[in-house]
């Protein structure tokens, strides 16, 4: 089996993809850059996160990388705000399922944990996988930090994943922390998601690590 | 740096971003930045109806930054706080109504 991860920068999802990799799964992965709404910090600590995930493995890991402040920048001007980071998921999503299915990874893996943040809410959660068919594996669920970090700091990915990076400023002051798939498609109707997909697809670039 | 360094004849503090991976400039009390006005004044690579990057090769900035509406100036890079005044300083006076 294989799995396309969406790697952040931060603690939980390199560990969602080990948990994966000690399970013998496969891994792809993909990072959205968020530039310019924050610095290159994220994409060079993703970029060393999947080196040291590759070398826990013992095999190298393919990395997407998604040019995402173009996408942001329309949610901002076009959709209510509250609902940004959700809109913002459900674009990951849809962009990694159509590279899922380039890769032939028969899932996405995520290091979202149930009301970390306002986007992962259960309601957000729903809502955010409605956007798409492929199944998603969620390892950390329903963690503690604790012990999430834990795990960080004893396969060595801690300190990496806390080295600091501007916060991403397209974040609403006030995020929604429930939606529904009617309102958030009536958002969308705002937009051009299919061809705002196709683009960042067409334009990703990828390296092996 | 001290946790925040107040200029109260601008109107404004230095102090660390969120993350501390760079510093942020805020309001001392609640305003509206007029951002056509800055975008008038700044060479901008990002133009949104909340926000305004500005571009590195802006001659005045010289460094991407980030202007939100409600008056926060996010520096990326920049460590230096005298600089980060003198440019906070052009922003506040390009963006507010006198």
């Amino acid at each position: 089996m294989k799995g396309l991860l969406l790697i952040s920068g931060g603690i939980d999802s390199p560990v969602a993809g080990y948990l994966m990799l000690k399970k013998n799964i496969e891994l792809v992965a993909i990072h959205f850059d968020n530039q310019p709404f924050t610095d290159d910090k994220h994409v060079i600590k993703a970029k060393e996160l999947v080196k040291k995930l590759s070398s826990i493995s013992g095999k190298k890991i393919k990395m997407y990388l998604i040019n995402h402040g173009l996408n942001q920048k329309e949610f901002i001007t076009n959709c209510n705000r509250r609902y940004g980071c959700v809109l913002c998921r459900r674009m990951m999503f849809r962009i990694a399922e159509k590279i899922a299915l380039k890769e032939n990874c028969d899932f996405l893996v995520t290091g979202e944990n149930l009301s970390q943040v306002a986007s992962q809410t259960l309601d957000n959660l729903v809502t955010t996988d409605s956007a798409v068919e492929i199944s998603i594996l969620r390892p950390l669920l329903c963690n503690d930090k604790e012990e999430t970090i834990k795990i960080s700091k004893e396969i060595g990915l801690f300190e990496t994943s806390i080295l600091p990076g501007i916060c991403c400023n397209a974040v609403p002051q006030n995020p929604a922390t429930t939606s529904t798939v009617e309102l958030l498609e009536e958002e969308e109707s705002k937009l051009n998601i299919s061809e705002m997909v196709a683009n960042a697809v067409k334009a990703a670039s990828f390296a092996e690590y | 740096m001290k946790k925040e360094i107040i200029f109260p004849q601008e109107g404004f503090k230095i102090t660390y971003c969120k993350s501390k991976a760079g510093f942020s400039v805020k309001p001392l009390k609640k305003i509206r930045f007029n951002l056509e006005r800055i975008k008038n004044k700044l060479k901008i690579m990002m133009d949104t109806p909340i926000l305004l990057v500005v571009d590195r090769e802006d001659p005045l900035v010289r460094e991407e930054i980030i202007i939100h509406s409600y008056g926060e100036i996010v520096f990326k890079k920049q460590e230096d706080t005298d600089k980060i005044a003198k440019i906070a300083k052009i922003i506040y006076d390009a963006g507010l109504e006198k």
